[in-house]
């Protein structure tokens, strides 16, 4: 009998926190600029320069906290964490090692199988490194812009068990982070980054498989891909009978295939101490009763809203919470008359497929697509047309929904006597699909509905196609 | 030193002399030249060459950087240059302040050689008490937290403190009154309200003193009190046999970290002998840092490794607090305690980040440790003992 296995994956998130200055010097943050111009003897290392901790920082990671449900570390300390790579000027990251500011919390996700709730174990702030770029001829090149941007890295309990669930906690995070201004959390600048540990057991099984990291993938797709491929990979060496190695591995988008980086066996000994050149970190209740009170409407909150408020399901209503970018856009729609339950419907089939939720940039104002949902409900457009309407709106945002249903000739077919004739047309080619609809295959009255489609280049009402159908075949 | 002439022919001096009385690593003639420009008010200083100044050469004694100009001053030195400090130079150390040297007290000998020159010495170990007491100086070390270390090359960045040595008692409130004070680039600084220019006089009568009697032969320090009539206690600190463990220990994992950054990459020393990084780290690291410093650093990894961290490290941050303790109960009962100048005192006030200063009277000269952050009253005190046993020097 062929055995059960399951995946068990924690995920370690580092984001980038969204001020205006680094974590230890009066730099600027700013992405894009040109190599060294965000630099100054603080984040470029030089000797007896020392660090301050910029307080804003600590006030975005107990607010990252708050909005996870995390305890909230009320005596703290910094850790050098000592490692020699050329992009880390000082010889050791400032991080935090075993008293990390906040610990301890949850969120909650929502996917196909269902609500399940993700375990946090800690959250810390740490100094992002600098940048390596290699030149022709020029060998490998330190950029420090980067070096000592704040972070905060993120790690959950192994409690993941599908590259759907590590999406969606994914998803879930980035809504919380983006929410709360805590960070614009863009995966294609690099200020949410994510690495899977990732390893296999059957079933039933209480002891945990070897555990193998993977790190700096960076897109949602490839995260999935690299967990499908992953996992593939370490069933077969078990089945096969192979030793696992803990170890850290990249992915390759090109491939699609997982390969080994380095070794975790002959790790590296950290040696962590604490900071002696920064002070505790102290943070008072008043101080959180501030920052909670700070906190914006969190993003289940606003699920729970749209549930009650608008009906909307479940699963729905986690799609368009999942940034505040989609769900504002959504409010907004719902604001300019159109029905929640088919805004909610287009965004999440169609606006979707043309902008991603976590990159969401819509080149649609919310009165037009409210309008497209207008016409859908009175019936003049159906709903394949208010796709190709988006999709006008989105190549020339400048034409209205009116104009575009007029000059594409999107109107809906609601002529019955029309469509009746029509229909007539279709059957009589459709002698075998009939036939195979009468001996009991369903299916095959879509094949039908489809050329009555093609016919009406689309435009066919298609209620009133499948009336007239069914009228004509029973 | 007033004029012009007076710094030319001081620098003509010192260039005869240095390589004899082996003070400065860099002698700054050009720009203690420039510094004299519109100055209303200069005054000559040196700087150890492990404290950062702008366009100087600051090389910690080290091959490591040998060529090192720092693109910034060091905030105790953008301070006493806008007070109208004119910087004659920078003198030798022991390498990265722990190392090797052609003479461990070169600011002593630099301030001991010149006329009416302060002194800025990063201290470690008490060695600038040492020098002191050989060239017959005042060397004061402030509390931990009151004079910026922003710039100071660390030793141990949780002990080191820049101290000031002089020849004569009053360069130290003067360097204070400009030095002292919150800086916002050094976190671990305090504000200090106190007004250094302005020392209150002293009622001998209403001071409690306490020697730490703790080597033989420190009677005379006794002496020197009983001939001004001031009773002192005896106090016998049980936490000074811990000190210089606990500070060996904290100090090298400290410093085995601050030292990371000198890997041959951004600036200092780079070796042409490599094939790959981790070669072009180890050589340069090996090529360039003396042995002393390696030892040194080494020891530091050791403590701070797994395993062994919570065995050394962590006990040497309890015997830390231990210490700080019992100074605390201690100089509640007493003002100042009077102190031999000897590794176990030294390092366990060091541990403390208690304001001391060292007086070159008696057969070895002592130590006055006040209490934490009295800086001002420590010096009001020190000026009064001086006023009473000058010409006992």
């Amino acid at each position: 009998m062929a055995r059960n296995y399951e995946t068990v994956m924690g995920l370690e998130v580092h984001v980038e926190l969204k001020t205006n200055t680094k974590i230890f010097c009066n730099c600027s943050t700013e992405f894009g600029v040109e190599p060294n111009v965000n630099t100054c003897p603080v984040c470029q290392g030089l000797p007896g320069a020392t660090p301050v901790l910029n307080e804003r920082v600590l006030e975005l990671a107990v607010m990252a906290g708050l909005a996870t449900n995390c305890e909230i570390t009320r005596v703290g300390k910094q850790d050098r964490k000592n490692y020699f790579y050329p992009d880390l000027g000082k010889g050791y990251q400032i991080s935090q090692a075993d008293n990390p500011i906040c610990h301890g919390g949850y969120l909650d996700i929502e996917t196909s199988l269902g609500k399940k709730r993700i375990r946090i174990n800690r959250m810390h702030i740490e100094e992002d490194a600098g940048k390596l770029v290699h030149e022709e001829g020029l060998g490998s090149l330190v950029d420090n812009n980067r070096a000592g941007v704040p972070l905060v890295e993120i790690v959950s309990e192994p409690d993941l068990r599908s590259a759907e669930e590590v999406l969606a906690y994914l998803h879930k995070l980035r809504a919380i982070l983006t929410y709360t201004g805590v960070s614009d959390a863009r995966m294609n600048e690099g200020s949410f980054r994510c690495d899977v540990n990732l390893s296999v057991r059957e079933v039933g099984d209480e002891k945990l498989g070897t555990r193998v990291e993977m790190k700096n993938i960076n897109s949602f797709r490839s995260i999935q891909r690299a967990i499908e491929y992953e996992t593939a990979r370490q069933i077969k060496a078990v089945e096969a009978g192979e030793k696992l190695f803990q170890e850290t591995r990249g992915f390759s988008q090109d491939t699609g295939k997982t390969y080994s980086m380095r070794s975790k066996e002959n790790a590296a000994d950290y040696r962590y101490m604490p900071d002696p050149d920064l002070m505790p970190l102290v943070i008072t209740d008043e101080k959180i009763k501030e920052l909670t009170e700070a906190l914006p409407e969190l993003p289940d909150a606003r699920k729970a809203r749209y549930i009650e408020k608008y009906g909307l399901g479940n699963y729905d209503a986690e799609q368009l919470i999942s940034s505040i970018e989609v769900a504002t856009f959504f409010e907004e729609t719902v604001k300019k008359g159109a029905d929640p339950k088919s805004a909610a419907n287009l965004i999440i089939t169609d606006i979707f497929r043309l902008t991603s939720p976590e990159d969401f940039n819509v080149d649609i104002a919310p009165e037009d697509f409210a309008r497209i949902i207008e016409f859908v409900e009175t019936g003049r457009i159906n709903i394949g047309s208010a796709k190709k309407a988006i999709e006008f709106i989105f190549e020339n945002p400048e034409r209205t929904p009116e104009a575009i249903v007029v000059e594409e000739d999107l109107e809906q077919i609601n002529d019955r006597e029309l469509l009746s004739k029509m229909i007539d047309e279709v059957l009589a080619k459709s002698e075998k699909a009939l036939k195979e609809y009468k001996s009991g295959k369903e299916k095959a009255l879509q094949s039908i509905i489809g050329q009555v489609m093609g016919k009406t280049k689309g435009k066919a009402n298609p209620q009133l196609t499948i009336d007239i159908l069914m009228e004509k075949i029973s | 030193m007033d004029s012009k002439q007076r710094y030319i022919d001081y620098f003509d001096k010192l260039e005869k002399e240095n390589e004899k009385i082996k003070a400065y690593r860099t002698i700054g003639r050009e720009h203690a030249m420039e510094a004299l420009e519109n100055n209303d008010s200069p005054f000559p200083v040196v700087f150890d060459d492990q404290i950062s100044t702008k366009g100087i050469r600051t090389t910690a004694n080290s091959k490591m950087l040998e060529n090192y100009v720092p693109p910034f001053d060091a905030t105790i030195v953008e301070r006493i240059k806008q007070a109208g400090g004119v910087i004659l130079g920078k003198t030798i150390t022991k390498e990265f302040g722990v190392g090797g040297s052609e003479n461990d007290f070169g600011t002593c000998a630099a301030v001991a050689h010149g006329e009416n020159i302060t002194g800025f010495s990063k201290d470690y170990k008490g060695s600038m008490y040492s020098g002191a007491r050989e060239y017959g100086l005042f060397a004061y070390k402030p509390t931990y937290g009151t004079v910026s270390g922003y710039g100071i090359i660390p030793v141990a960045s949780s002990v080191d403190r820049v101290g000031i040595l002089s020849k004569t008692f009053d360069n130290i409130p003067k360097a204070m009154d400009i030095a002292a004070g919150k800086d916002e680039r050094d976190g671990t600084t305090f504000n200090c309200d106190a007004d250094f220019s302005k020392l209150e006089d002293v009622d001998l009568g209403k001071v409690k003193l306490a020697v730490i009697n703790e080597i033989e032969g420190f009677e005379y320090a006794e002496e020197v009190f009983k001939k001004l009539n001031l009773p002192v206690d005896k106090a016998q600190p049980e936490c000074l046999k811990y000190a210089l463990p606990a500070y060996e220990i904290i100090s090298s994992g400290e410093f085995a970290t601050n030292m990371e950054k000198f890997d041959g990459i951004s600036f200092g020393y780079r070796s042409k002998d490599y094939n790959n990084v981790e070669e072009l780290y180890r050589n340069s690291r090996t090529e360039a840092l003396g042995k002393d410093v390696q030892a040194k650093i080494m020891f530091g990894n050791f403590v701070l490794s797994e395993g062994k961290y919570e065995l050394y490290y962590v006990q040497a941050m309890k015997a830390r607090t231990m210490i700080k303790e019992e100074f605390d109960n201690l100089l509640e009962n007493y003002e100042f305690l009077i102190a031999p100048i000897n590794p176990y005192y030294v390092t366990a006030s060091d541990l403390a980040g208690l304001p001391c200063i060292s007086m070159p009277f008696g057969k070895e000269g002592f130590l006055i440790t006040g209490r934490a952050f009295n800086d001002k009253r420590l010096l009001e005190f020190g000026k009064k003992i001086v006023s009473k046993l000058e010409g006992d020097k």
